[in-house]
């Protein structure tokens, strides 16, 4: 606890939900719509629990949904003055499943043919799975997508949850195959993980009453994330055991249905009576204008929430609204050369404006036009995923850059981690050696400027590429480091400093350019929303109206206005080209059903411009 | 509760033990000869759980290996030890500290294992030597000191100074039991405040003002011209550290210090405190008023309310007495939930609890311990009052065997509850001289017990010089006792009556009956049957030493032959049948002789006694015998009469045998 955390918690008082939720000892679901400081009172609830209610063996477990959620709910914690601790696991479900359930327990319950070691299945063997459960059930990839077949395996785990998904009973026998056969391999993969660990939590007495010794609270960030098997597992915890749960999240921010992320397990979970339901409804970040635009594209049906704006209280909303002629490439330079230059004369810094597009390709497309222009920025997500070794190797960088930020013993502990794992001859060094060996090449890396030399240089002589090649812990590592690299070499991190790829979770004057999902947990003085034409956002083809999927791209939509603070962009154009058999067609487009529901409100002669004009 | 406890130990290559695997129970009793590796068996314990030892007392060498290895540390050899613990699932702490360390969940098992071992580099070359205690089955999770806070043994050693322990300093078991209380630090500084003003009035008393003016005047004489040569007395600051271990007990009447105790008291004081300071102190007896107040806030907070009330002063809150078993559970389940003190469980080994100890005191308390204590304990003892006390599951037995030590424990004795009892009576009444032996000669009764001795000696040998015992069970009922023998691979050989029968059939209403008829003598080409036969067939088929296909029904000597293989030796009728047929003309004369100098009656009774004798009417004789002296007195006396032509094959045999198997194993 320190200075900060002491003013922080005199904030939150001012708030009686907020204060109630930090206050809360019994199970709690809180339930926060935007900006409603839901990570603030995530974090100074356990800091208060660490420091009152939890002691040595006990930890506190903290789980979130991603690994970035989970950096930056790590920063968070230290901000506050948190010291990791061996007792402590704040980290994603799949670490929790793996350390706290099957890593102890697969050899004492063989029954789960937990592989022992722990074997992950790689993308190339899964993908083989999917091609021979499509090759068993006749039928080819348009009938089925990996996708589904993997909702539907993460909706598969039953437990004593009421929630009913409609399901396919095709889709049902498709995931039983491909489970016996990803069994067969010997492999696991993210979604087995927690299936298997929620089983055995369910079964196991001994697995329960170990979790109940080591932690007495679970605190879970963005419940409405983390899928069915998630949701039966804290079920089972709170019908088994003694733990209490504090969960957080909002219905209408769940945007991973494609996952099987569905608002139906948040939503029983709060409708629980052994559960105290608490809402957060003052938005601590937007005006009451953006606040209400977005509530309009979230839902026409009552009842309507009821948020206010507590912090930009008498602020008018801007929208704008851009047509441009025809496709992708206009909307980037409209960005670049009008909207940017006038955000900035406004006065409004990079870091405070937000891109949202609809994929990773347009991540890159938007990015270069930037790049072209000069202008600094961010991306959220990247080609290559922040897996735990490039997380590690940002940390190395980071301690290449100032010692201070990082600890050495650390590092060298997960270095020696890998060496072990991955019966590296190099694990029968001495220990002294094996430090002085890797504290050497850290060193001797210091001199390597920009990030391809030193990620060059570091893999090189770690030797890490040979040290991954067939490895059962993370089989698609060196294809993911080799995508780094590419991007090092060729793309968006060529030859920029070290320090660019060390900090890469936290912008520093830049523009962020995101995809609309990665975008959820983000805040922007701007917004600017790109490729806003119907059919395409939302995406109507073989969708019904009133869907599951159709709700799903209207919170997807109002989770992108509601990162604004002030102000929101929204740009379409008439005109896109479609590549199909027959060669490209060029197809017609009308402004999104989104943009009509924002422009009744909020539209005029004003503020609708053509992109020549704006 | 009964606390955690360590329920299985393996050694290999460490000091005596070559290879041992042995379970052991919440109690245990170590017993076995001088030198015999008892205190190795618990430095093996202390190498893993003991605080006190460093980090260089946990790093062996070349000596700590087993005498057989030669030249190990050149070899590559290790020295393993594998403790494992049960009875912790109940305590929160331990199973969330030793997540990593589970092996089984039925019975819930941790297991830590300590190796000396070769650290060597990729070409398969010895760089050195390290120890690494890790937990489970995964060699990456190290187990470290912190983890020793949560577990941990603490031995007392044989050669204590409990006075020295006793007296008032920190190390003190008296103060560390003050200072687990956390008294309130401000009412301690209130107490010594009003001790300091207290002793100020010592100053005030006219000797010590005349002394201070004495010592003033001589220092003035000696440092000459000195200025400033002011002097002033002050009794010592009471620092409120001090005032708690300056608390000591007195006993009796007299309030005599412990110097003054003799050394067994003062043992036994020792041996006290430390048991009241390694109970499990998860229900705190005492509870300051501001803990109280939270403690009742949480839910099920009213079982703190109902079960403790308020003190005078009204600052504590004390736990009630006599709180039914049940509440104290739900209290214990309560505290280990919501109170977060480190609750370290600690196992204590006393080495020779029995030092300076009168033998009926030693009963007492280790009857105490061993029978109610909920920690576990550990004793090594050769006092035979303790393991006579000693429930028969407790015993770990450490013997010799063809130079290295082994261990057996009868942690997993299953036995007839009925004959347990009498076994454990037994033990109790002989002083438990059977674990002490190193062989044990089982015999049915008060004459064997009396003539063995003599025949052993009469063949050359003093069954106690070789530590032979000999067991008298007082029936046919060896089982119970040959099962404990197994269980401790102590060697054993039995001698038991032949107890001839004749079979008699004969038609009842057309129903076939048959009896048996004892107290005959077998003519020619009658049938043979022996009850002593049949019952200790019985006896090694179902103790699994033999199965029933190995006994052939219809070959006597087959039988014979099985059974001494065994070490069952069975006579024909009686000892005193089988040696007057025996001892031919001279064996009725000394009968005649040994029942002339006992009979009670005239020499009417003693012709009486030599006509059945002389008409080889020996089952006759030997009811006389038994009438008018008693089998036990008779064979007393037999015993300074008997010559070697005396003893039936079988009792000889039996010696021989029982005498190869103690020296066997003590090459």
């Amino acid at each position: 606890m320190n200075k900060r955390f002491y003013i922080d918690q005199d904030l939150i008082r001012t708030d009686a939900s907020q204060w109630e939720a930090y206050n809360s000892e019994v199970n709690t679901v809180v339930i926060a719509g935007p900006g409603s400081g839901k990570t603030r009172v995530l974090t100074l609830k356990a800091i208060k629990l660490l420091q009152s209610d939890i002691h040595a063996p006990s930890g506190l477990a903290c789980i979130s949904y991603s690994r970035e959620t989970v950096r930056e709910l790590k920063k968070r914690l230290k901000e506050y003055g948190y010291k990791s601790n061996k007792y402590d696991f704040i980290g994603t479900m799949h670490g929790f499943c793996l350390i706290h359930i099957l890593q102890p327990f697969a050899h004492i319950f063989r029954q789960y043919k937990v592989p022992i070691p722990m074997k992950i299945a790689s993308l190339d063997l899964i993908e083989q799975i999917y091609n021979s459960v499509l090759y068993d059930l006749n039928i080819d990839s348009s009938n089925l997508s990996l996708m589904a077949l993997n909702r539907q395996r993460s909706l598969s785990y039953v437990g004593i949850s009421d929630v009913e998904i409609q399901v396919d009973l095709f889709e049902i026998q498709a995931a039983e195959l491909f489970e016996s056969k990803l069994e067969m391999s010997g492999c696991v993969d993210f979604i087995s993980i927690i299936n298997i660990a929620t089983q055995m939590i369910r079964e196991q007495n001994y697995i329960r009453k170990t979790l109940e010794a080591k932690f007495p609270w679970f605190l879970i960030d963005e419940y409405q994330d983390l899928g069915k098997a998630l949701h039966e597992m804290v079920l089972e915890l709170q019908a088994q055991t003694e733990i209490k749960i504090f969960a957080v999240g909002d219905m209408n921010q769940s945007i991973y249905g494609f996952n099987g992320a569905y608002p139906d397990f948040l939503q029983e979970l709060n409708s629980k009576d052994n559960f105290k339901s608490i809402p957060l409804t003052s938005n601590y970040r937007s005006n009451q204008g953006i606040i209400e635009g977005s509530i309009d594209i979230l839902t026409s049906e009552p009842p309507r929430p009821l948020y206010s704006a507590k912090k930009r209280v008498n602020e008018e909303a801007e929208f704008t609204f851009i047509l441009c002629k025809a496709e992708m490439q206009p909307q980037y330079d409209v960005v670049a050369n009008k909207i940017i230059p006038k955000l900035k004369a406004k006065g409004i810094s990079y870091s405070e404006i937000g891109i949202l597009v609809a994929s990773s390709n347009d991540v890159v497309q938007m990015a270069t036009t930037l790049k072209d222009n000069d202008i600094p920025f961010y991306i959220v997500k990247w080609d290559f995923t922040n897996s735990d070794i490039v997380f590690w190797l940002q940390e190395c960088a980071q301690w290449c850059l100032n010692s201070n930020l990082q600890s050495f013993d650390e590092l060298f502990r997960y270095w020696q981690l890998q060496l072990k794992v991955h019966n590296d001859k190099r694990a029968f060094w001495e220990i002294f050696r094996q430090r002085v060996f890797f504290h050497g090449v850290l060193i001797e890396s210091k001199s390597k400027s920009t990030v391809f030399e030193w990620l060059e240089f570091v893999l090189l002589e770690l030797d890490l590429k040979e040290l991954l090649k067939n490895s059962e812990r993370y089989p698609d590592e060196n294809d993911n480091l080799n995508a780094l690299l590419n991007e090092t070499l060729m793309k968006n991190l060529k030859d920029v400093p070290l320090k660019r790829f060390a900090f890469l979770g936290e912008p520093e004057n830049e523009i962020t350019v995101t995809t609309r999902h990665s975008a959820k947990g983000l805040e922007f003085e701007a917004v600017i929303m790109l490729g806003m034409e119907e059919e395409r956002f939302p995406y109507t083809y073989k969708v019904e109206e009133g869907s599951r999927q159709m709700k799903e791209a209207h919170r997807l939509c109002y989770v992108g206005v509601s990162r604004a603070k002030r102000e929101c962009f929204l740009i379409c154009s008439k005109k896109h080209t479609i590549p199909t058999k027959r060669g490209p067609w060029i197809k017609d487009f009308q402004p999104s059903r989104f943009w009509h529901l924002l422009y009744s409100r909020f539209g005029n002669a004003e503020n609708l411009f053509l992109e020549e004009n704006y | 509760m009964n606390s955690p406890y360590i329920s299985r130990v393996q050694i290999n290559n460490f000091r005596n033990f070559k290879e041992i695997d042995v379970n052991l129970n919440h109690k245990q009793v170590i017993i076995g000869e001088n030198n015999v590796g008892k205190t190795n068996f618990l430095r093996a314990i202390q190498l893993i759980l003991d605080q006190s030892l460093s980090d260089i007392d946990r790093e062996l060498g070349a000596s700590d290996f087993h005498d057989s290895i030669e030249n190990p540390l050149e070899n590559g050899e290790e020295i393993k030890i594998v403790l494992e613990i049960q009875n912790y699932e109940h305590n929160r702490q331990l199973v969330a500290q030793f997540q990593d360390a589970i092996v089984s969940i039925n019975p819930a098992t941790i297991r830590f294992t300590y190796k000396y071992f070769p650290l060597k580099d990729e070409n398969g070359d010895i760089l050195r030597y390290q120890y690494q205690i890790f937990k489970g089955v995964n060699e990456d999770k190290f187990f470290r000191s912190d983890d020793r806070n949560y577990l941990n043994i603490k031995v007392i050693g044989a050669l204590r100074d409990v006075e020295r322990e006793l007296s008032a300093n920190k190390r003190s078991p008296l103060f560390k039991l003050v200072k687990q209380s956390d008294i309130d630090q401000d009412e301690l500084d209130e107490i010594s405040q009003a001790m300091q003003d207290a002793a100020e009035d010592i100053l005030k008393l006219d000797e010590i003002k005349d002394i201070k003016k004495l010592i003033e005047n001589k220092f003035i004489t000696l440092s000459g011209l000195q200025h400033d040569n002011n002097l002033s007395l002050r009794p010592y600051e009471v620092d409120t550290e001090r005032l708690l271990y300056t608390i000591q007990v007195y006993m009796g009447l007299k309030e005599r210090p412990v110097s003054e105790l003799s050394l067994g008291l003062a043992n036994i004081l020792y041996v006290a405190l430390m048991m009241l300071l390694l109970r499990d102190k998860t229900v705190p007896r005492i509870l300051k008023n501001e803990l109280y107040n939270k403690l009742i806030t949480k839910t099920n907070g009213d079982l703190v309310s109902s079960n403790y009330t308020v003190n005078e002063n009204g600052k504590n809150y004390i736990q009630r007495e006599n709180i039914g078993i049940d509440i104290q559970n739900q209290l214990y389940n309560f505290f280990d939930q919501h109170n977060h003190q480190l609750q370290s469980v600690t196992i204590l080994a006393v080495e020779e609890p029995e030092s300076h100890l009168h033998p009926v005191l030693q009963r007492l308390i280790y009857r105490e311990v061993l029978h109610k204590s909920e920690s576990s304990v550990i004793f090594t003892t050769h006092s035979p009052y303790i393991t006579a006390v000693a429930p028969l599951d407790t015993i770990v037995h450490c013997r010799y065997d063809k130079g290295e030590t082994k261990v057996f424990s009868t942690a997993n004795l299953a036995m007839d509850p009925m004959d347990k009892t009498d076994l454990e009576r037994y033990l109790d009444a002989k002083r438990g001289e059977i674990y002490f032996g190193k062989g044990v000669l089982l015999v049915e009764g008060i004459t064997e017990e009396y003539i063995v001795t003599r025949a052993a000696e009469l063949q050359g040998t003093h069954l106690d010089d070789i530590g032979v015992v000999i067991c008298n069970v007082n029936s046919t009922n060896f089982k119970p006792y040959v099962q404990l023998l197994e269980k401790l691979s102590i060697p054993w050989c039995l001698i038991t009556d032949g107890d001839y029968y004749q079979l008699e059939k004969e038609y009842v209403d057309g129903k076939e009956k048959i009896t048996r008829n004892y107290h005959q003598m077998w003519q020619d080409g009658e049938p043979k049957h022996f009850k002593g036969i049949d019952l200790m067939s019985q006896m090694i088929v179902d103790l699994g030493l033999a199965s029933q296909d190995d006994i052939p029904e219809d070959n006597l000597q087959q039988q014979y032959k099985i059974l001494e293989s065994k070490g069952c030796f069975v006579g024909f009728y009686t000892f005193e049948i089988d040696s007057m047929i025996n001892g031919g003309q001279l064996g009725k004369n000394t009968f005649k002789t040994v029942y002339s100098e006992l009979r009670p009656g005239g020499l009417k009774q003693q012709k009486n006694f030599d006509d059945v004798l002389d008409a080889d009417n020996f089952w006759a004789a030997l009811t006389k015998i038994e009438d008018n002296i008693s089998k036990g007195r008779f064979a007393q006396r037999f015993a300074s009469h008997l010559t070697i032509d005396f003893v039936p094959a079988y009792m000889q045999n039996a010696i021989v045998e029982i005498i190869r198997k103690v020296t066997a194993t003590h090459e």
